[in-house]
């Protein structure tokens, strides 16, 4: 504004003065030309204010059309100066970019799995219908048909309705037969759904006509055929029938919510068949009619139920809950682990940015001369935080880029290891898309803001005080406290975060020594689904199965085969009765005992899976047919206080007393973290009522992967079109059962590392720096004859003291963080004292190395050298 | 000696950059100069309300300015027109033009009554 002022005086002042001049040419005096030219200059404070209206205008303009170019030019010198110190550029930009890049990875995964809309139309009117029962709302998401038919009579009003049922099929026309997921769908399923075709058509009405068979496919399994536009029209065996498919649904639509992606897609017939016959339990889904609140039609499903109460007694005690879809997503454990990984990494992500903040905050001071030169010859210092907030946004962007190619191949790589659980319980794939690059940007540019104001402000402050900064000794006094905080920070977060990996590392290394209970080393176990088309009745399917156990029982090696409903650690349950021992009070079907694996199995079962009989003898042939029963020993003391062996129980009010004739040692029923699970029974295999699904457990005499390439020929002798559903080694199926654990302890254990490297950088550098700041000091000690022990100790002492206190920190903030991961954890409490010790221990010890470097460092000045310098 | 003619408002612009179109950047004097040469002093123009003019042709881009060195030693404002006040000029002096057209039609008429 001064400026302005002056100009104006100046021109005013040099038009008074070349008038006055003219005049005084043409005879005047000077000072009667002067006045007469102020006189014809007119009235000059109006001029003047009306001259400086116009500039200032202008000059505002102008200023504000600069900015874009302005900041341009910063973040273009910026990088020119970041250039400059490539190592510097380099080692904070990897630093953040991993710290972004894991964060990026983290909420890739977050967002597909609870963040991004679902992919449906109005997915928040869209409600599953289910049938809930007593006090425990416990959901059964099935219904029969003729339950189906009367609800949507009985339900008109709610809205269009549908009903799917998850099931596998095995499909015969393609190169090797293959066991695929399908979903069998009524019609009405795309307008509950809003679902749209990529290619061809979703189903019709006329796909709903009994013996005709639509089938629609899933985009990924379409991809993988490689067919094109040709698919559609082509012909898929399945289970026996031919299946025309109509359409391709596109990529990310996947329903139900949770589950494996379905590969196939058929349409149910409209008296509740497909081409298989009869479709199983039905769930059934619904969207809301326009108007209707869901509390309102809840009330209305209320009334539905009471009313099939009093039509039928079976109904009585059910209820008919509908829960928004959305409440599907994410498998509540899935969730939080997820949830803790982010914690997780937002931690890292913290210690990440302290350590650049650091090495910002020493480049600052180092830059210190410049910078008080700059000021002093009159810079502005609102320019000088600019160009270091321009700095600290260059290197959030740099990284920023970083971090998505890190992102990426953290997706792209780390996804291979992500548990199944992870990957069915979202309706989208993990992948980097524009919702996320959108977060890393911003999350880029916040990271350069920090990074760029906090070395701005300080330097602001400092010139301030005076010219401390011109001295080189400016920063050891405040600077480095400043420093050693961040330091001490880094190391609390880095501890918090190892507390968490320790502890999941040490709860995986419990799990992987529960005891399976059974010989694994020797059993393989394979799983085949039968078609139901071909396989009709039980009989037929349980004398298939006998035939593939006679048949693998006479290969080589194979020492024991049998046929059973589930091996460990795949089995089914009992679900929802009440469990009693003849004489006790029945123990309602919640907590221990809600979950209750039981196995139908052919003779001699303990003793093909090498398990530990206790009391008693293993199934017999006799057994079949019988009330004859085996129970682990955990069961029986649950049950019984003395010996079990005679005793009888049932399994609900209104099963059959089954007396137990051998109890075996607990076995991994349905994996090693069997806290859920933690009873076993096994009963006599019921051939008049075998399902589709059988495993058989092979007793070998080696390694059990020596006789699967013969145990697969033996199938495929009896049955080639027979897909097989799975087949693995018992270890490597247990192994499978702690994926989830393995994987967050993986992920927990590796972000720690590498919070704890990086806080251990940041330590090394202050001290670093330290040292360097003052080495006259220490030249001056040496020099007196401090002994280098003593010098050596001194930094190391300091190195430690903020470690020290940063570990304290650390424990007490890893206790919060663990509160939220108690049901992660397997056998170990959140203050196990072992792992915080040993957390404490190598933290302290890597603090020590990163200390003892600079103070060997500090004990080689050369006195003479320093002082010299000086 | 005819009486001097006082200025129509919005014709001190039109003057202005007439006088710059030949291309050589003048300060405010040699401005004011220049036009009393070309009107044999006919015009009457109050020499301060040049400046607030300068100076708002400036804001609208017609004009830029520059320090320099005069001849005489001082330091002097130069003006010279920008292509953006070329064309300014150009509309103007059209405009202009009809004006004194018209207004000639009615005082030819006026004239002949």
């Amino acid at each position: 504004m001064k400026d302005i002022e002056r100009a104006v005086d100046e021109e005013i002042r040099h038009h008074i003065a070349e008038a006055a001049d003219r005049l005084v040419a043409q005879g005047m005096t000077p000072e009667a030309a002067r006045r007469e030219a102020e006189r014809r200059f007119g009235d000059r404070e109006a001029h003047r204010a009306a001259m400086m209206n116009e500039t200032r205008r202008l000059d505002r303009r102008a200023r504000l059309s600069a900015i874009p170019g302005r900041i341009a030019s910063d973040l273009r010198l910026a990088a020119r100066g970041l250039m400059r110190a490539p190592t510097f550029a380099f080692t904070l930009i990897a630093t953040l970019g991993l710290g972004m890049g894991a964060a990026a990875a983290v909420v890739t995964v977050l967002d597909a799995l609870l963040l991004r809309p679902l992919p449906y139309l109005d997915a928040d009117r869209i409600v599953g219908v289910n049938r809930v029962i007593g006090p425990e709302r416990m959901t059964v998401p099935s219904l029969a048909p003729d339950q189906i038919r009367r609800w949507r009579e009985l339900a008109r009003g709610l809205g269009p309705l549908a009903v799917y049922d998850v099931a596998g099929v095995t499909r015969t026309n393609g190169p090797v037969p293959e066991m695929l997921d399908a979903v069998h769908v009524s019609s009405g399923l795309d307008e509950v759904l809003g679902m749209r075709a990529w290619l061809g058509r979703t189903f019709e009405e006329g796909d709903a006509v009994p013996g005709v068979n639509r089938a629609m496919l899933g985009f990924d399994y379409w991809k993988g055929l490689g067919l094109g536009a040709s698919a559609i029209g082509s012909t898929l065996r399945l289970d026996g029938a031919d299946y025309e498919v109509v359409g391709v649904l596109p990529r990310d639509f996947k329903f139900p919510v949770a589950g494996s992606p379905p590969a196939v897609w058929l349409a149910i017939h409209s008296d509740f068949t497909s081409a298989a016959g009869p479709v199983g339990g039905l769930a059934v889904v619904a969207r809301l009619r326009d108007g209707i609140t869901l509390e309102g039609a809840q009330a209305r499903m209320d009334a539905t139920s009471e009313a099939l109460a009093r039509e039928s007694p079976d109904e009585r005690g059910w209820k008919v809950s509908l829960e928004p879809i959305g409440k599907w997503r994410g498998n509540p454990e899935v969730v939080r682990g997820v949830w803790f990984m982010a914690a997780g990494v937002l931690v890292m992500l913290l210690v990440a940015l302290t350590n650049c903040i650091n090495l910002l905050l020493f480049r600052a001071v180092d830059r210190a001369r410049e910078l008080a030169l700059r000021l002093a010859l009159g810079g502005s210092r609102l320019r000088l935080v600019m160009q270091l907030l321009a700095e600290g946004v260059v290197v959030g962007l740099a990284s920023g880029l970083a971090a998505v190619v890190i992102a990426q191949a953290l997706v792209a790589g780390i996804g291979q290891l992500v548990p199944d659980e992870f990957v069915f319980s979202s309706v989208y794939a993990f992948r980097i898309e524009h919702r996320v690059l959108l977060f890393t940007f911003v999350l880029a540019v916040a990271c350069g803001i920090v990074l760029g104001l906090v070395p701005g402000v300080r330097v602001v402050r400092s010139s301030t005080v005076g010219f401390d900064l011109l001295k080189d000794r400016g920063a050891t006094g405040r600077d480095g406290a400043l420093n050693l905080l961040l330091a001490g920070a880094e190391i609390a977060l880095a501890v918090a975060l190892l507390v968490g990996g320790g502890l999941l590392a040490n709860s995986l290394l419990r799990l992987t020594r529960v005891d399976p209970g059974f010989d694994t080393d020797h059993v393989a176990i394979l799983s085949l689904g039968l078609p139901e088309s071909r396989y009709d009745t039980p009989e037929a399917r349980a004398a298939f199965f006998d035939r593939v156990r006679d048949g693998i029982a006479a290969l080589p090696n194979v020492r024991a085969v049998s046929v059973s409903d589930g091996v460990p650690p795949w089995t089914g349950f009992r679900f929802g009765g009440a469990l009693q021992a003849e004489g006790a009070e029945p123990i309602p079907p919640t907590g221990d005992i809600q979950l209750l694996p039981v196995i139908g199995a052919t003779p001699n079962f303990i003793r093909t899976l090498g398990a530990r009989l206790v009391r008693g003898r293993d199934l017999l042939p006799a057994d079949v047919g019988g009330a004859n029963v085996l129970i682990d020993d955990a069961l029986a003391r649950r049950l019984w206080q003395g010996d079990p062996i005679g005793m009888r129980f049932r399994t609900d009010d209104d099963a059959p007393w089954q007396t137990v004739v051998g109890v075996f040692a607990h076995m991994a029923s349905h994996g090693l973290d069997d806290r859920t699970t933690p009873y076993t029974i096994v009963r006599p295999r019921n051939p008049a009522r075998a399902g589709a699904y059988m495993s058989l457990a092979i007793r070998t005499a080696g390694d059990p992967h020596a006789v699967m390439g013969d145990a697969r020929r033996v199938v495929k002798r009896l049955d080639p079109e027979l897909a097989i559903w799975r087949f693995s080694a018992a270890t490597e199926a247990l192994a499978g059962t702690i994926d989830k654990p393995r994987f967050l302890a993986a992920v927990m254990v590796a972000m720690s590392v590498v919070a704890l490297v990086l806080a251990a950088v940041g330590i090394y550098g202050v001290l670093a720096c330290a040292v360097t700041r003052r080495r006259r000091e220490i030249g001056i000690r040496i020099a007196l004859g401090a002994a280098p022990a003593a010098v050596r100790r001194s930094v190391i002492a300091r190195g430690l003291a903020v470690a020290v206190a940063g570990i304290i920190v650390g424990l007490a903030a890893g206790q919060a963080l663990t509160r939220l991961v108690r049901s992660l954890l397997f056998g170990v409490q959140p203050a196990d004292p072992a792992t915080l010790a040993i957390v404490a221990i190598v933290v302290a010890a890597v603090a020590a190395l990163a200390s003892f470097i600079p103070a060997r460092r500090a004990t080689r000045l050369d006195p003479v050298e320093v002082l010299r310098a000086e | 000696m005819t009486r001097s003619l006082s200025l129509l408002p919005g014709t001190l612009e039109l003057i202005v950059m007439q006088t710059l179109a030949s291309g050589t950047a003048l300060h405010g004097f040699e401005i004011l100069d220049a036009i009393r040469r070309a009107t044999d002093d006919e015009l009457v123009i109050e020499e301060g309300a040049l400046y607030p003019a300068l100076h708002r042709m400036e804001r609208r881009g017609w004009t830029s300015s520059d320090w320099a060195v005069s001849e005489k030693g001082r330091r002097a404002r130069y003006y010279g027109l920008t292509a953006k006040g070329r064309r300014a000029l150009d509309k103007a002096s059209d405009e202009w033009r009809r004006y004194v057209a018209a207004v000639e039609k009615v005082a030819a008429q006026g004239g002949a009554s």
